[in-house]
């Protein structure tokens, strides 16, 4: 399934993805990307019919935790508050999120 | 090396405080060349480091790695002070909590010394991606240390720490291990808890030591493999690796991958690895070639699942709750600035790739299909693992490389991680020791070689390796 990627396609994905790209960076990311892709496409060549699983812990039982709530580390809200960039009284300050 | 600094300690010689003094001198003169550091807590490290010597002036018991001065990565996150992860967008991130394993060797009475500089979220192979430069090797300043824990390994190989931690990915261990000089260990999936440590890639991370010898590996791996429920893909294994290290060569049937000793890889190379195969024979070992079947396809099963974890886990990297943040007009213009500003190259660069890979229409062709891969491939060891003990390769192609020389092509820097990949892919632990040195000019460049092992097998690796460096 050899593709290249386009300028549009890179242009949508870094929207999906959050990030602003400069016009420099789609260009450079465009030819990048079909490079790496082109790379990627060397599984599709991958022989085999169904792989069995191999599981490397081959534990008897399910990894499970005791339903109960855990015991609250010190001082970890206050830590999480303080990293925030802007709050108001107990809360983090956000921009707008739907515009009117 | 542990061994005897514990001896001294306890037999007086020396004390912790002076010991630590050493070392944080020797950080401070060499760091402003090297760069392996971004922070140092004098003070922490120095009030530690006398807790110890009151402890052993009042005749009590300390453990081995107690008192002995140690750095860790900057991803690992660490309760009140600064953690990077090498990244502009975490340059005054202050964690809220100790990460796991720094939790415990807190207990330990470990002196931690400060944090060491690493490719932007781990990503990358020669620390040439950090937000805050460079990391020089030690033995040639116009060479890389390897990545993406080059700080960690730089520490070590300069004697600015006596041991260190790391994440291995993909070869972030074992890669600056062969750089430098140094051991070097990726622990199977599972030994060691990530709680706390910024995730990459979730299905590969692992975390390991690097040290000056084989025995000292074994001291910090006993400290650090432990079950955490805040990481479920721990398990209660007891280990005592270091009770059980004795060095053992005869009788074990060693695998060489043939296949991929190619042209990619420095005929300089090829020779330490034939002499080190030629010892093992002579020393009563089995040697025979192995063939992996699907082995080949690991660079991109790898590139194809990390890129597509790497574009789910820093999907929180947003500037909105913690982190630099770029002002913006809404919430969806904070998203898109303060990731513009706050991330590097080769981070967007996976991240782009990942979120394309995972995108409807392809994610099938792409991260199922490469998971399809993975599992075939792990088969296909469990089965080499039935007919030999270890497998031995290069850890590395060549030596380091000089900074710079592989920047044009985000490809030609995948490739040099042909024989530490596979290892992540299928979950399982190697070793880098030192097997020798090529010449380059005055230099004398050190080249690794990587003992992996079944999984669950480091004392079997560490035996081995253990023979090799007493040769």
């Amino acid at each position: 399934m050899s593709k290249k990627i386009t300028l549009k396609e890179v242009q949508k994905t870094a929207e999906l993805a959050r990030i602003n790209l400069s016009k420099k960076e789609e260009q450079k990311l465009t030819e990048e990307l079909s490079g790496i892709l082109d790379f990627f496409d060397d599984i599709q060549e991958a022989q085999f019919d169904d792989v069995e699983k191999f599981d490397h812990y081959q534990l008897s039982n399910n990894q499970l935790r005791v339903d109960e709530v855990l015991k609250k580390q010190e001082g970890l809200v206050e830590g999480i508050k303080g990293n925030f960039p802007k709050s108001k009284d107990d809360y983090l300050k956000v921009k707008t999120v739907i515009n009117k | 090396m542990i061994k005897e600094l514990h001896q001294k300690l306890v037999s007086k010689e020396i004390t912790s405080e002076e010991l630590t003094k050493q070392y944080l001198k020797r950080i401070k003169e060499r760091n402003s060349e090297l760069n392996s550091f971004l922070s140092v807590d004098e003070k922490g490290a120095l009030a530690k480091a006398r807790k110890v010597d009151k402890k052993i002036a009042d005749k009590k018991e300390i453990g081995l790695l107690e008192g002995i001065p140690y750095a860790v990565k900057d991803n690992f996150c660490i309760k009140d002070g600064i953690t990077t992860a090498g990244s502009k967008i975490l340059e005054k991130y202050k964690a809220p909590y100790d990460n796991f394993v720094v939790g415990q060797l807190k207990k330990a009475g470990a002196v931690l010394l400060g944090k060491t500089n690493l490719d932007e979220f781990a990503m990358g192979t020669s620390t040439e991606n950090s937000a805050f430069g460079v990391v020089k090797n030690p033995i040639d300043t116009d060479r890389v240390a390897g990545g993406s824990s080059g700080g960690s390994a730089v520490a070590v190989a300069d004697d600015q720490a006596v041991w260190s931690l790391g994440s291995d990915t993909g070869g972030s261990i074992r890669c600056p291990a062969s750089f430098c000089g140094i051991v070097g260990i990726k622990p199977t999936y599972g030994r060691v808890s990530r709680s706390g440590l910024i995730a990459m890639a979730s299905s590969y991370d692992q975390i390991g030591p690097f040290t000056k010898s084989v025995e000292d590996a074994a001291i910090v791996l006993d400290a650090i493999c432990q079950k955490d429920p805040r990481d479920n893909t721990t398990v209660a294994h007891n280990t005592n690796f270091l009770n059980n290290l004795k060095p053992e060569i005869e009788g074990k049937k060693i695998g060489v991958l043939r296949e991929f000793l190619g042209d990619d890889v420095d005929e300089k190379v090829k020779k330490i690895i034939e002499e080190k195969i030629k010892w093992a024979k002579k020393n009563g070992a089995e040697v025979v070639d192995i063939e992996v079947p699907g082995i080949k396809h690991s660079l991109a099963v790898y590139y194809l699942m990390v890129s597509s974890e790497v574009s789910s886990n820093m999907a929180r990297f947003d500037g909105v709750k913690y982190g630099t943040t770029s002002e913006s007009k809404n919430i969806l213009d904070t998203y898109l600035n303060s990731r513009e500003k706050g991330l590097g190259a080769e981070v967007k660069r996976r991240i782009i790739l990942g979120t394309y890979a995972l995108s409807a229409g392809y994610k099938d062709a792409y991260y199922k299909k490469a998971q399809q891969v993975r599992d075939l491939i792990k088969q296909n060891f469990r089965k080499v693992f039935e007919e030999v003990d270890l497998i031995l390769t290069p850890t590395m192609t060549g030596p380091a490389f000089k900074i710079g020389e592989k920047n044009s092509n985000p490809l030609d820097l995948y490739l040099v991680d042909i024989f530490t990949v596979p290892v992540n892919v299928a979950m399982l632990p190697a070793i880098s020791i030192k097997a020798g040195f090529v010449e380059e000019g005055s230099k004398k460049l050190p080249i690794g070689m990587q003992l992996v092992g079944p999984w669950w097998q480091e004392q079997s690796i560490l035996n081995t390796a253990l023979a090799f460096e007493k040769n």
